[in-house]
């Protein structure tokens, strides 16, 4: 019975770290950006969220949409403001990866500033607990995990049938040959920073939702695990993230049936026997280093 | 002595490079280039590694900017256009590594080469494509990171036919292929892409053979342009082995 309760809650986690790694990693694999400020661009969805639910009087599936919504306005804009500018002026990615830390800083503090350091929590309506195979799951858990899935079904689709999907992978397969072949890889970086922005602003609304409660701090605490789903899968490789959310999520709610504590523990020591025994991930990525600033 | 006795440099062309200098941060590799091709035939460059024939390349596709002289494509100016736009004016590019998509399937790479066409075209140049190279039938379905090295390279040269480009530049499309896979590349198929009316800009370490498929040959060295002539008087003269060294002033 104990296993099944954390099957369910195992689900609902992979399917929120699911949405984070898959935004990370499609990011990571256009731009080789290893971006720091995704975990405060998670919080950001979660206060747009908390803005249109609890000020706004909003449902909470439209604060799902604005978290969304926001998560790419913000990674959209930090890529045209921030990373764009560095990458152009020769910055190394080493050096950005330092850069993404203050822009991640920077952000949690505006957010303080004007949000308080109180918890904050969504209004939820009471629902009533719904047994599927012997799991237990909230009508709210059941929703994040058709979320994710929908998300990610819908990520799929792109990827492999459409022309703009088809292009990102180019672009992050050889954004040089890309260019040559006609493909806009300016554009094409910008549209992938804004989905995985919406993708980690999702991220962040289900997570705050499943946990009841956040502050400023809770996607910069989030970030951790997600990097660890999509550093487990082969950054920069959508599937391996979406298998790498799923492993960690499941690992994390079954740890949690001996300690809450050890959630973080198993996460990351699954990670590290991951990178012992390949340290590319569970699918290694084929494109190299290049920069996007580079013409 | 830049020509061969009785002939003089050439300026015309589909493609015309003037003055060219080009290379990295301040440093230029290049230096005062010029070089001409026309539509229907193969120029090719030769010179001793480290003579600037890929950053000549890279700068007529608008990989590296110029920093001085003209780059012109059928009489339009493209010179310090960015790279996805030069595509889009009829230049078609195969680097040497690199070439291909390694995570698309074949048939995404050919997509991908045909990317600012609209929908239908794009299926109706594929069936070109295979046409011209029915050996990548087979395998539209594969990962292009995973066939052969003379296989790939069809599909290289393939995704830029997509366009129907009427300027076609290879870097050494031979490189890692067995000598008997290059005779063949390069008779086969980069000659053959004369006959569809585009100019093809050729950079070749296997000297002779591509000579052979070239109307007109650039020997650069050393940044700079050596000799240039019609591709059958290099092959004729005795000097070769010094002349592919950029060695031209004793025969001159």
């Amino acid at each position: 019975m104990e296993l099944n309760l954390a099957l369910g809650f195992g689900l609902v986690t992979a399917s929120i770290l699911a949405l984070g790694a898959v935004g990370f990693t499609l990011q990571f694999g256009i731009t080789n950006i290893f971006n720091l400020s995704f975990g405060q661009v998670m919080t950001v969805g979660m206060f747009a969220a908390y803005l249109i639910n609890v000020q706004g009087g909003q449902s909470l599936w439209v604060g799902v949409l604005g978290g969304a919504l926001a998560g790419a306005v913000v990674s959209g804009f930090l890529n045209k403001t921030v990373f764009m500018p560095f990458l152009r002026r020769g910055v190394s990615l080493d050096g950005i990866i330092i850069v993404s830390l203050a822009v991640g800083l920077v952000l949690e503090n505006v957010m303080l500033a004007f949000a308080g350091p109180s918890f904050k929590a969504y209004n939820q309506p009471r629902t009533h607990s719904i047994h599927v195979l012997g799991m237990i799951l909230t009508v709210q858990q059941l929703l994040i995990i058709g979320i994710s899935v929908a998300a990610l079904v819908g990520l799929h689709l792109l990827l492999r049938q459409t022309r703009l999907g088809k292009a990102m992978r180019a672009t992050a397969a050889n954004a040089g040959l890309a260019r040559t072949s006609g493909i806009a890889t300016d554009r094409v970086t910008m549209i992938a920073w804004c989905l995985s922005g919406a993708l980690c602003g999702a991220a962040g609304v289900t997570f705050a939702l499943n946990l009841a409660t956040f502050d400023t701090t809770t996607g910069s605490s989030l970030l951790l695990v997600v990097i660890a789903a999509a550093v487990f899968g082969g950054v920069g490789q959508p599937y391996g993230a979406m298998l790498g959310a799923l492993v960690i999520g499941l690992a994390t709610e079954f740890a949690a049936l001996v300690s809450p504590n050890l959630k973080e523990v198993i996460a990351f020591a699954i990670l590290v026997v991951m990178l012992l025994v390949r340290p590319d991930g569970l699918i290694p990525s084929a494109a190299t280093k290049e920069t996007m600033g580079a013409r | 002595m830049r020509t061969s006795p009785g002939e003089s440099p050439r300026r015309d062309g589909h493609l015309v490079v003037e003055d060219l200098s080009a290379g990295y941060k301040k440093t230029a590799i290049i230096r005062g280039v010029d070089v001409a091709v026309s539509k229907g035939e193969v120029v090719t460059v030769i010179g001793p590694n480290g003579a600037g024939k890929s950053t000549l390349l890279k700068s007529v596709m608008g990989l590296l900017e110029p920093m001085a002289g003209s780059i012109s494509l059928g009489g339009e100016p493209i010179g310090g256009l960015p790279a996805n736009k030069v595509a889009a004016k009829g230049v078609g590019y195969v680097p040497q590594v690199r070439d291909v998509f390694e995570t698309l399937s074949v048939k995404e790479n050919l997509e991908m080469g045909g990317y600012h066409l609209r929908r239908p075209e794009v299926q109706e140049r594929i069936e070109e494509v295979l046409l011209a190279y029915p050996q990548l039938k087979g395998m539209l379905t594969r990962s292009a990171g995973k066939i052969s090295g003379g296989e790939r390279k069809m599909v290289a040269i393939g995704r830029v036919l997509m366009t129907r480009p009427s300027l076609v530049i290879l870097d050494e499309p031979t490189a890692g292929l067995s000598p008997k896979l290059a005779q063949q590349m390069l008779e086969q198929y980069v000659a053959r892409l004369t006959a569809r009316e585009v100019a093809v800009l050729l950079v070749e370490q296997r000297a002779r053979e591509a000579l052979e498929i070239s109307q007109y040959a650039y020997v650069l060295a050393s940044g700079e342009v050596k000799l240039e002539s019609a591709a059958a008087s290099i092959l004729d003269r005795d000097d070769l082995g010094q002349v592919f060294l950029g060695r031209t002033e004793g025969a001159a």
